[in-house]
């Protein structure tokens, strides 16, 4: 599934499981993109061979994706990470405890991998029982990116994020940039104050919302135009 | 409440099972005909119930 995607629905489940601190959420949410993160070396061997696109998706991106990141080994290694993180703000009021944190981290880690499984194309299996075992796992009725469920998830996630930001006034964003989510609900909920600062209602914030609305739009077809998006 | 927590649980457990577990099952119990309808399955629910928990944090702050 997108990266937006895994971001959006650990963050969801975090606040779906009560998790009262802005940074639990945060750390909950990065823990579910987390394991998309070999997505680093793939950039890295874009450059090594100098920006040869082919030579680095075959020699580095086809045999990194998916293998040493998507596993029990990595969902291990998250949660360690994770609390011990926490446990040195665990301490500071309002802050949920490290093991709830790390407990749930690691569940948005094996969400990542459940829908990397269903959404990640048969061409690319994960191995879920790296290191201990490089047994690649696909199935072949696995969505590609660009086929339609992915794509419904994906929006279904980004009107989410929008209703959650009206209702509460704090969204997925704020995995972010605290600063960028308190904008951003500030703006949806129609001008009222939202964190550091405060959008005066009338024409000049109704324009904002239209431009926010329009850039989302044309992001999305950013993203999916060249994956070949389809309805099918 | 709790049934939602408990479905959202379960689905974890479900997951880890169809992404963890399920290819190293003999194939005498892992039968693969399964796999799909199960996987679709835990997917629609997992989202459903945390909708349901979701929607209660909104309700219980209100």
């Amino acid at each position: 599934m997108h990266g937006p995607t895994h971001l959006a629905v650990s963050w969801f489940v975090g606040e779906a499981v009560g998790l009262r601190s802005p940074k639990a959420r945060r750390i909950v949410a990065l823990s579910g993109l987390a394991p998309d993160i070999d997505v680093l070396a793939y950039l890295g061997a874009i450059v090594y061979f100098g920006f040869d696109k082919d030579k680095a998706f075959g020699q580095v991106w086809q045999v990194v994706h998916h293998r040493y990141t998507h596993g029990l080994g990595f969902i291990l290694l998250t949660g360690l990470l994770v609390y011990w993180l926490v446990a040195r703000t665990a301490s500071k009021p309002g802050m949920d405890s490290p093991t709830k944190v790390a407990f749930w981290a690691m569940a948005a880690s094996v969400t990542h991998n459940f829908f990397d499984l269903v959404g990640g194309g048969p061409t690319w299996p994960i191995y879920p029982a790296w290191p201990l075992a490089d047994t690649p796992w696909s199935v072949p009725w696995s969505w590609t990116l660009a086929e339609w469920p992915n794509a419904v998830i994906l929006f279904a996630c980004l009107g989410g994020m929008f209703w959650y930001a009206k209702l509460r006034g704090y969204s997925p964003l704020e995995a972010i940039n605290y600063r960028l989510d308190a904008w951003f609900c500030g703006i949806v909920q129609q001008g009222r104050t939202g964190g550091s600062g405060a959008v005066a209602d009338g024409p000049g914030a109704r324009r904002t919302r239209i431009v926010i609305y329009l850039g989302l739009i044309l992001l999305i077809l950013a993203v999916l135009i060249p994956l070949g998006f389809r309805l099918d | 409440m709790a049934i939602a927590r408990f479905t959202l649980g379960f689905c974890l457990a479900l997951m880890c099972l169809w992404t963890f577990f399920w290819p190293f099952l003999p194939a005498a119990i892992a039968d693969s005909s399964l796999l799909r309808p199960g996987c679709l399955a835990t997917l629609i629910v997992f989202f459903g119930a945390t909708l349901v928990l979701l929607a209660a944090r909104c309700h219980e702050e209100e």
